[in-house]
């Protein structure tokens, strides 16, 4: 097992009633996975997404990561397990505009603190694995969309996460970008590592090996 | 990782490069005008600072009773040195030093030179720690035809500063040798002569027969700056003490001066910011330059915070990324420091070449020789501490700030405390009412200056040209008066002993009918003729002028205020002595200041003496220049070579204010550049507010708005602000301006209209500068804006 989630609840408070963004979510995740979620506007994938990353909070239920038991963690550990452990993928890429390609997949090395020469040998094993050996001294807004996305998900494989969150991952891109992109999650996976991915299109999710509905905060299979 | 963090920083700098100028402009102004005051005031501080042990060297003031009134004097008698020097052991060095008025030209050979001299006690040397360049340093001042000279002044007079044995002329008589070159004194001193005479020369005046003995017994002449050099600072109260009794047993007038202490032990150092007495007078300045420092630099620094936190919404999205791929914390923080650090290196950099590059202005309008270097170790450390509390003033805020975003809702654009800024707005308020409070400063001193330079004085000194007469001219004054008066344009000539603008004679030599027999007055007594009240038009009150016949020498005309103080009814034919000659009063006249007003006017006397040395001539100034001309063509009959010098009363009288008028000046353009620097912030921060409003100026346009409503709705909630900060700054202003003014005897009301000026003044300048980014916000095309969203 990677992560558990039993009986997750949340809500926000609105005109004095609770309303619901997890409703008694219960999830069980198993190492090697690739699970895709799927779900209308306002299901709850985002909140989801962030209540596993552990960047928010829950009301009520717990959340097992491996051994620990998230929900008595304070905000540090929690962030610490998040950094060591996760890595995360977003629709908008998210890349830091000022950097090249290749301090993009550099910068979480720096702040986990690992040592030049190692960092250096780590972001060339990177760059040769996506074939962007070429682009490591471009600056994001001289790719293409594809191409950012690949170094989006460089800089998240560089710390070795064991799970990755993929936010709609293709949809900003066309659908030959888009097969290449889930083509390369598949092969990732196939390496052993679990991946979540949140899309729209069942195209894409028919790449996974597991689908999760999501409506109204909770699971529903049906 | 450090090295990173500089690329990113570095990176960050060239990327907005508008807001940085911005920022990095005001910042560099705000720098370098806080060297300059830190320059200038360490200059003010450290005068007399030269000499090593500045600390253990006091000036001899006099504590005089005049009236009833103490006074004290930064003079004192002969005396006093030569006592100090022998019977008191706590003093380990005496000096005397007095001003050499006897000589004004200097020849060697063909050339003439004006240089400033002094006659000094021989320890004068060792006191003040002059290097003597040439000459024996134990026989520097051996004879009374001996003079010793700066080095910059041997190499004005000879070329070399070998010069001991060359001879000088001074006024073209008197011969004096060469007998030692001693380094320079600097400027910003008590005692920066060019070149020193024998105290033996004074020495020599006296004989036997005199009523004072000897220079060493003339316990009557306060003609002396004297310094005393003590063995420790702790003995300035015994030796006061001792200095008291020595005066009280050997001065034979002791009696009349009933003061507790006849002496106050003045630290050099505070010569130039106290008065004799020790009580701050030009202080005041320093500290509201200092005041003026601090200002400035809060302005920068809210600058600096203001831009920085504008911006963060831009930096949001950033700082979000940086933190899912693991930044923690104190990686942002640190991130944003060294930005912040490097920033204003490079404003502290810019900063310096700037002070370089203005420093002949600054000079100029200081008036102050100011020595600008950098690498001066007390110099360096102010600039560094400058350097390191602007820096972490203005770093830590946004530092703080923008690493604590939450990342998942910062990515999305929803940041808290960004938009809405009310940080930023107190920063904003505080900023502008440090720029009214100068903006106030501004109007109130150069109100004061103007009323200074066109108070009516008691007498009407326009079109008064005069001049010190030399040579043979006073013994032949009556028949020089008679071809003045002819000229073509003079239409008055007067003789009198001093100028009248600043007189600085005072005597205590004074008698009058008095029902107290011990009654004292120190008075200043003036020497006129007949022509003097009528051609400076002053007021007779009562009785009449003098006739120039020879009965006027006892007749006195005394002021108003002297016939108060000696409390004379029915003054005209009462008795009144002067220097032991009895006479008469004469007639009474109008106060008239005699002196800067700074002081009050005191009591004067006025005694006929026809051939006066200082000559007062009325012209009607149809023809300036051919009436100059004409007498300078009398002056050079009577001394050909003399360059004629002479001042018209009204340049000299604005000469005495020129100090004041430099810090007025210094003033004024300090604070344009603080509300130039208050706005460049305004400026940036109205032009962050227009984009991020961008979306919501676009709605608004579509559905009707015109262009000025919307310039309204983006510039009321700033120029609200700036009405705010009017409100807090005037009080303060008021309180800070109303303690200069104290510094003047005859002052400026603090008028409500002042306040309202400046108010107004900034109202205006924030408006400008507000709306010309509100105006070009709502003139854009609705729709483009909408469409980048």
């Amino acid at each position: 097992m990677l992560l558990k989630l039993n009986h997750i609840y949340k809500w926000v408070k609105s005109g004095g009633r609770r309303v619901f963004l997890l409703n008694d979510l219960n999830l069980t995740i198993e190492k090697g996975e690739f699970i895709s979620l799927m779900g209308p506007s306002g299901s709850g994938k985002s909140t989801l997404f962030n209540v596993i990353a552990m960047l928010d909070t829950f009301d009520e239920g717990d959340y097992f990561f491996e051994n620990e038991t998230i929900h008595d963690l304070n905000s540090k550990q929690k962030t610490k397990l998040f950094n060591e452990n996760i890595g995360f993928i977003f629709q908008a890429y998210h890349l830091l505009d000022d950097l090249t390609v290749y301090e993009n997949i550099e910068t979480p090395l720096l702040y986990k603190k690992i040592k030049s020469s190692e960092r250096k040998a780590l972001v060339a094993d990177m760059l040769d694995k996506f074939n962007i050996v070429g682009k490591k001294d471009l600056f994001p807004h001289q790719l293409s969309g594809g191409q950012q996305q690949l170094v989006g998900i460089a800089r998240a494989l560089i710390i070795k996460p064991k799970l990755i969150l993929a936010d709609e991952p293709t949809g900003n891109l066309n659908s030959t970008q888009s097969d290449e992109i889930m083509q390369l999650f598949k092969d990732l996976n196939t390496e052993g590592i679990t991946i979540i991915q949140a899309t729209h299109s069942e195209s894409n999710a028919a790449y996974g090996s597991r689908l999760i509905k999501l409506l109204d905060g909770s699971v529903n299979n049906k | 990782m450090i090295k990173n963090y500089f690329k990113i920083a570095w990176r960050n700098l060239m990327k907005d490069k508008f807001y940085n100028l911005i920022s990095l402009s005001g910042l560099t102004i705000g720098l370098s005008m806080s060297i300059f005051i830190i320059i200038w005031i360490q200059s003010e501080l450290s005068y007399n600072s030269f000499v090593a042990h500045h600390d253990n060297i006091y000036r001899v003031s006099s504590n005089i009773n005049s009236g009833g009134e103490l006074q004290t004097w930064g003079t004192s008698t002969g005396p006093v040195a030569s006592f100090a020097k022998s019977d008191i052991p706590e003093v380990k060095n005496a000096v005397r030093v007095q001003e050499n008025w006897s000589y004004r030209i200097y020849s060697v050979e063909e050339n003439d030179f004006e240089l400033t001299g002094a006659y000094v006690d021989t320890e004068f040397f060792e006191m003040f720690e002059r290097k003597v360049v040439d000459g024996n340093h134990k026989q520097l001042l051996r004879s009374t035809t001996s003079i010793v000279l700066t080095e910059t002044t041997a190499q004005k007079l000879f070329g070399t500063s070998k010069a001991v044995g060359k001879t000088l002329k001074a006024d073209h008589d008197d011969v004096f040798t060469v007998t030692g070159v001693v380094e320079d004194l600097p400027q910003n001193s008590s005692v920066d002569y060019e070149m020193f005479f024998s105290l033996d020369i004074l020495k020599g005046e006296y004989s036997e027969g005199n009523y004072w003995k000897s220079l060493d017994t003339d316990w009557g002449n306060f003609n002396f700056i004297t310094y005393l050099q003590l063995q420790n600072p702790e003995d300035v109260e015994s030796v006061t003490r001792k200095l008291t009794i020595i005066q009280q047993t050997n001065d034979p007038n002791a009696e009349s001066f009933k003061v507790k202490e006849s002496y106050y032990l003045q630290p050099i150092a505070q010569m130039n910011l106290y008065s004799p007495g020790g009580i701050p007078k030009g202080m005041n300045t320093v500290q509201i330059f200092g005041i003026v420092l601090i200002i400035i630099l809060s302005i920068a620094c809210i600058n600096y915070v203001n831009l920085s936190t504008a911006k963060a919404f831009q930096r949001s999205k950033e700082v979000s990324i940086r933190k899912i791929i693991g930044a923690d914390k104190k990686n942002l923080f640190t991130q944003f420091l060294v930005e912040s650090t490097l920033f204003f290196s490079l404003a502290t950099i810019v900063a310096v070449g700037l002070v370089y590059l203005l420093a002949p202005f600054f000079r100029e309008v200081s008036g102050k020789e100011l020595p600008i270097d950098f690498l001066q170790s007390q110099l360096l450390g102010l600039i560094f501490g400058v350097f390191v509390i602007t820096l972490i003033v203005s770093s830590i805020y946004p530092a703080l700030m923008l690493s604590s975003f939450k990342p998942l809702q910062a990515i999305k654009g929803r940041v808290s405390g960004v938009s809405k800024g009310t940080f930023r707005k107190v920063l904003v308020t505080v900023q502008f009412a440090f720029s009214v409070i100068l903006i106030i400063g501004t109007i109130v001193i150069a109100r004061q200056l103007d009323y200074l330079t066109s108070k009516n004085p008691g007498y009407d000194r326009s079109q008064v040209l005069n001049f010190w007469m030399s040579g043979s001219m006073q013994q032949q004054a009556i028949s020089l008066k008679n071809r003045l008066v002819n000229l073509p344009g003079v239409k008055g000539v007067s003789f009198a002993s001093n100028s009248i603008i600043n007189n600085g004679n005072t005597t205590g030599d004074v008698a009058w009918d008095s029902e107290n027999p011990n009654a004292e007055l120190i008075v200043n007594p003036i020497a006129i003729d007949e022509n003097f009240i009528p051609l400076l038009k002053m007021n007779l009150l009562q009785g009449e002028n003098f006739k120039g016949i020879s009965t006027d020498s006892t007749h006195y005309i005394l002021n108003e205020t002297a016939i108060r103080l000696m409390g004379i009814e029915d003054p005209i034919g009462k008795n009144f002595e002067l220097w032991e000659t009895k006479g008469i009063i004469l007639g009474v006249v109008e106060d008239f200041n005699f002196e800067s007003f700074k002081n009050d006017i005191g009591p004067a006397v006025l005694y006929y003496q026809p051939d006066s040395f200082r000559a007062y001539l009325k012209i009607d100034g149809n023809n300036t220049s051919s009436t100059l001309a004409a007498v300078e063509a009398i002056w050079k009959d009577y001394n050909p070579n003399y360059p004629f010098e002479y001042s018209f009363m009204n340049a000299e009288y604005e000469n005495m204010y020129r100090k004041d008028q430099r810090t007025g000046d210094l003033f004024n353009n300090f604070s344009i550049i603080a509300i130039f620097v208050s706005c460049l912030g305004l400026f940036g921060i109205t032009t962050y507010t227009a984009q991020l409003k961008k979306r919501e100026i676009g709605i608004r346009k579509v559905l009707g708005a015109s262009i000025f409503q919307v310039t309204k709705l983006l510039s009321s909630d700033f120029l609200i602000l700036v009405a705010v900060s009017a409100v807090i700054a005037i009080p303060l202003a008021w309180y800070v301006m109303d303690l200069w003014l104290q510094d003047f005897v005859y002052r400026i009301p603090m008028s409500w209209w002042i306040f309202a000026l400046a108010g107004g003044i900034t109202l205006v300048i924030a408006i400008i500068t507000v709306s010309f980014q509100a105006i070009r916000a709502a003139i854009a095309n609705p729709v483009k804006s909408l469409r980048t969203e």
